[in-house]
């Protein structure tokens, strides 16, 4: 499904050059939900913009579905837009204030020319996470930050992707709205790529945890696997940082 | 990359103005020696045998190219040829008109400088002991001052204190006495200008957390209101440079009307006379001028603000206002009323018996030179004033929308240095490559008028692509200008059309001030501008000349004043 080799990815700012991605080897696998873990500035983000097209690599080269990808005109990644739903990390702000939900929803099957019923389809994936279909009419100001995290969402399942990105969608959701989140993620029926600074978030989805570092991957495999007997610093850091209620 | 392609458009933009310039005897369409010919000899039939002597004698090059390249070449000496006139070097007279308004220019600052810290710093300091911003009297009365066109201004002070009191010389430049109204003229209205763009800043500033910091460790209020004043100024010197130059432009006619001989007399003198390259010389040494100005305040800027993390790229603050109140609505309905009552009234035919009539019941606002209802001018020539204005908007308007949706970023490009040149002395120039009317007259404005407008429409496409719909657009499959076009434009359009209704005023204004220089409008056209100008030698028999077109562009500046562009939601 996704294969990068030996990608890396360097920021120059002020004169000091940052290695965002420095050497980055990943295989994922068609159908095994990956988490994607690491802490703040360990280059998950940019992980996510060169998988993307967002972004070109310095080096390395990088394939999703056996198809390279590189940054360029809309129209010759829309193969790859078709095939990736992406929840953005700002998920409630994606929303254009000035348009109805309904249509934000709709916007990718427009886009990529989806045939079919688009509304009847927009209801139905509102549905799915947990929003009522009526309400598709109302603008984003009319929801409350939970919901608009949840239209996000039914926005990046609207056109069925084989994979759905979501970019610290978790992070910011109350304890509640995250279980219902993850039940909807993991109730969707489509490969997950979840990018998270969160273990337990990977212990919940199940499949792989790549652990990233300093610009690599550190750690990759069986999510039981890697919390049982972690082989990186990083990832010990990660698993003693993990919130437990006394039992 | 894009730097490189920031600084490319910055340094064409600017050679290409300067090209301009030194090309200008030759943008005309005709041969410069007729030109000289016809400065010389004004109607008089053309005799080639003269045209050729004349060529000859002022060493014209050939073409454009060449007389730019020779032009450029001693300019960069310091020569900057002879006049066509009196074939006196135009440099030393450059020089001497350029002395004239910067003392002039000298004078204004310190008026302007006194006005705004009167107005400024008792409100800051109450300000920060309420901690709530400033408001009421600090806003308003700055907001009615920086409405006060300076010209209008200049008049009144001419009438009253002048004609009427007699305390000061009517006109000319030297002694004490002849500074102090045109120093007032010029001065109050930037004061004002410079306490209302200020005021936004320090309202800026107050809300910033430190300051609430600052208050709760036990800093005492002159110390805070120090250290918001600072932050103010900082912020705010680019803006306060580019209010500069405006007053570089206003000055034009500021020395018309007091018979100031600066270098924006000397300029006007130049156009009339068809005296090109004594045109050039002034035009040069005021965009120098210009530039200067400019350069100070980015380096203000930068040397207030230095230490600050990132402040080379602190976003330019658009200059708009965010307040609403009724004020612009009311006086521009006083005036539509005043309007559509002298339009009921006819077309103002001549009637000598009643030259220079005073107000009465047949002529409500008095009669003019030659016996015209002022009031029925009025009217006609208010539809003159702002019709115009409000079309050159429209076409600035859609311009700017134009350049905004296809900026990539925020850095400075081609508006930024057509921001530098006062719209007065676009028209100047243009008025001497055209002749005067107000068709050339209007595109003068419009060729800097659409600029602020696509400065802030700039500002807004940039935010909007760089916002979060447009992000997750690009994700679901739009391309660059589909995002644009769904995401971005529908939130610009808004805001802009906005901040061009509230502009509408401003630019005719300007218009009416190259009609009042007389490039404009024909002198005989009701065209508010024109008319003040026809009135000006009447200022002392029968001041109600004048007071119409006063009153009427005094209105037109609250209107542009108070007016509010876009308010954030």
């Amino acid at each position: 499904m996704i294969e990068l080799r030996a990608v890396t990815r360097t920021y120059r700012s002020r004169g000091a050059t940052v290695r965002a991605l420095d050497g980055v080897d990943l295989t994922v696998e068609a159908g095994r939900n990956l988490a994607l873990v690491g802490r703040s500035g360990a280059g998950k983000s940019t992980l996510l913009r060169v998988l993307l097209g967002l972004e070109a690599p310095d080096g390395g080269t990088v394939h999703v579905l056996g198809r390279p990808v590189a940054p360029g005109r809309a129209d010759r990644l829309r193969w790859l837009r078709a095939a990736v739903g992406v929840v953005p990390q700002d998920a409630g702000s994606s929303l254009d204030p000035r348009w109805p939900v309904g249509r934000s929803v709709g916007e990718p099957l427009r886009l990529l020319g989806v045939a079919g019923d688009h509304p009847a389809r927009v209801g139905e994936v509102l549905t799915a996470v947990g929003v009522d279909p009526s309400a598709a009419g109302r603008r984003p100001a009319a929801f409350s930050g939970g919901q608009r995290q949840r239209i996000a969402l039914a926005r990046a399942l609207v056109h069925r992707p084989r994979l759905l990105v979501a970019d610290e969608l978790l992070s910011g959701a109350d304890a509640v709205l995250r279980a219902h989140l993850l039940d909807v993620l993991t109730g969707s029926g489509t490969q997950l790529l979840v990018v998270t600074h969160d273990l337990a978030v990977a212990a919940a989805l199940g499949g792989d945890a790549a652990v990233m570092a300093a610009g690599r991957v550190v750690e990759h495999g069986p999510v039981a696997q890697v919390l049982a007997a972690p082989a990186a610093a990083a990832t010990r850091q990660l698993r003693d940082a993990v919130l437990r209620l006394p039992a | 990359m894009r730097r490189l392609r920031s600084a490319l458009a910055v340094v064409g933009t600017a050679l290409g103005v300067v090209l301009l310039l030194a090309a200008l005897p030759w943008l005309r369409g005709e041969d410069p020696a007729v030109t000289v010919f016809r400065a010389l000899y004004a109607e008089r039939t053309r005799d080639p045998a003269v045209v050729e002597d004349l060529r000859r004698q002022l060493d014209l090059p050939d073409g454009p190219v060449a007389g730019a390249w020779q032009w450029l070449t001693r300019a960069v000496r310091g020569d900057l040829g002879t006049s066509w006139v009196d074939r006196t070097p135009v440099a030393p007279e450059v020089l001497r008109a350029v002395g004239v308004s910067a003392g002039l220019a000298g004078a204004a600052v310190v008026v302007a400088l006194a006005v705004a810290v009167v107005l400024l710093v008792p409100a800051t300091t109450a300000a920060v002991r309420r901690g709530r911003p400033p408001g009421g009297w600090a806003r308003g009365v700055p907001t009615v001052l920086a409405a006060v066109p300076e010209v209008v201004l200049g008049v009144v002070l001419l009438a009253v204190v002048a004609v009427q009191w007699r305390w000061t010389p009517t006109s000319g430049w030297g002694s004490p006495g002849q500074v102090v109204l045109p120093a007032l003229a010029l001065g109050v209205p930037s004061g004002g200008l410079l306490a209302r763009v200020l005021g936004t800043t320090v309202t800026g500033a107050l809300a910033e957390p430190w300051v609430r910091t600052a208050r709760i460790n036990g800093a005492g209020t002159a110390a805070v209101t120090r250290s918001v004043l600072r932050r103010a100024v900082a912020v705010a010197a680019p803006q306060v440079a580019l209010l500069g130059v405006g007053v570089l432009g206003s000055a034009v006619a500021v020395e018309q009307l007091f018979a100031v001989p600066g270098a924006g007399r000397t300029a006007l003198r130049a156009v009339l006379a068809l005296d090109l390259p004594l045109l050039q010389g002034c035009v040069l040494a005021l965009v120098l001028l210009g530039l200067l100005v400019g350069l100070a305040g980015g380096l203000t800027h930068r040397w207030l603000l230095r230490g600050t993390a990132g402040a080379g790229e602190l976003p330019m603050p658009v200059p708009v206002e965010a307040r609403r109140t009724a004020v612009p609505l009311l006086t521009a309905g006083l005036l539509l009323a005043v309007v559509l009552v002298g339009s009921l009234r006819g077309g103002g035919e001549v009637v000598l018996a009643d030259r220079l009539a005073a107000p009465g019941w047949t002529h409500p606002l008095g009669a003019d030179a030659v016996g015209r209802d002022v009031l029925a001018r009025f009217a006609a020539g208010a539809l003159l004033t702002v019709g115009t204005g409000a079309a050159v908007t429209a076409l600035a308007t859609a311009l700017a929308l134009l350049v905004a949706a296809t900026a990539r970023d925020t850095r400075p490009g081609v508006p930024d240095v057509l921001n530098a040149l006062p719209g007065v002395l676009v028209g100047v120039v243009l008025v001497a490559v055209t002749g005067p009317g107000l068709v050339p007259a209007a595109l003068g404005v419009l060729a800097v008028a659409w600029v602020p407008l696509a400065v802030h429409g700039r500002t807004l496409v940039v935010q909007g692509l760089e916002g979060a719909p447009v992000r997750a657009a690009v994700l679901a499959g739009a391309g660059r200008w589909v995002a644009l076009r769904d995401h971005v434009l529908p939130g610009v359009v808004g805001p802009l059309a906005r901040h061009a209704l509230a502009r509408v005023p401003s630019v005719s204004l300007a218009l009416a001030a190259l009609s009042f220089l007389g490039l404009g409008a024909a002198t005989d056209s009701p065209e508010w501008g024109a008319m003040l100008a026809e009135g000006l030698p009447y200022l002392q028999r029968a001041p109600w000349v004048a007071a119409a077109p006063v009153v009427g562009l005094l209105l037109l500046g609250l209107v542009a004043g108070t007016a509010t562009a876009p308010r954030r939601r």
